[in-house]
């Protein structure tokens, strides 16, 4: 299983806590951040998560921070991060806004959260896992396509020359 | 694990796959914020600040879950509601009151889960 980087932006401590100990348990080679606002989560981009498990509510506590949603839309902006989004709201609206504005998906914050953010993982694991299959058959089509073009190419200019 | 009123374990022990410390840990957390949540909703229904009361009663939703604390979600949940709605001040501070007295009985419960497990 291949390291990878999450953040967990969410600025409910219990929360917080408990998802950060269901993903060690599950994937011990995550190196896994935990911050409790969009800001925070931006100052430390550099370190190249390739998951962001990002709470819709970001301003219980501290009133003046970014929501999720702001937050989503920034990172869906500037970086290639996936980011689930968590939330307590279980209307279909708000997961409908959060799906339009780039995440990956969307789990509604209870007891069975920790498992669903397990299972959304690992279908993003597969849909990457798609993805790079899909990149490597359309690079092999290009090579195999300008190779022929090539032959059909050096066909014409050795028929021109007489050689063939 | 004993029978208790207010309290439901299961989820924490299958969370926790009933390790004890982690148990700990997590009851630990919620003796130390949920208080601090209920008296933050008091002093929002004082002010009408329905917005940010909206906003904790939401925050404090799942913790109650996670203690499996299911009679007092539903009244946080109509706290939420009502506050979003800025609708049924004195509902709301009844409904308050009810989580606090139900809280206090949940809290002592989860002592005596620790005394038993620690």
């Amino acid at each position: 299983m291949k390291k990878e980087t999450v953040f967990i932006v969410d600025d409910e401590p219990m929360h917080a806590q408990m998802m950060e100990d269901h993903l060690k348990g599950k994937y011990p080679q995550f190196d896994i951040y935990k911050y409790t606002t969009g800001e925070e989560c931006n100052d430390n981009m550099d370190k190249n998560p390739g998951i962001v498990i990002l709470d819709y509510h970001l301003d219980a506590v501290n009133k003046s921070a970014r929501n999720g949603l702001q937050v989503l839309e920034h990172l869906k902006k500037a970086y290639d991060t996936d980011v689930i989004m968590i939330s307590g709201q279980d209307k279909i609206d708000v997961a409908v806004e959060c799906m339009r504005a780039g995440a990956y998906d969307y789990v509604v914050k209870n007891e069975t959260s920790f498992h669903r953010t397990e299972t959304a993982i690992e279908r993003l694991f597969k849909h990457r896992a798609v993805v790079h299959e899909l990149d490597k058959y359309k690079r092999n089509n290009r090579i195999l396509t300008w190779g022929i073009i090539g032959i059909i190419a050096l066909t014409i200019v050795l028929t021109a020359m007489g050689v063939l | 694990m004993d029978a208790y009123n207010r309290i439901n374990l299961a989820f924490l022990e299958s969370f926790t796959n009933n390790d004890k410390a982690k148990m700990i840990k997590y009851i630990n957390m919620f003796l130390q914020l949920a208080p601090a949540s209920i008296d933050t909703m008091k002093q929002q229904h004082a002010a009408g600040d329905w917005n940010n009361l909206k906003t904790t009663a939401h925050s404090l939703k799942p913790q109650l879950a996670y203690m499996g604390i299911e009679s007092l979600r539903e009244n946080v949940i109509r706290i939420e509601e009502y506050a979003g709605e800025e609708k049924n001040p004195e509902v709301i501070g009844n409904l308050i009151a009810t989580v606090e007295t139900g809280c206090a009985e949940a809290f002592n419960e989860l002592k005596d889960v620790i005394g038993k497990i620690a």
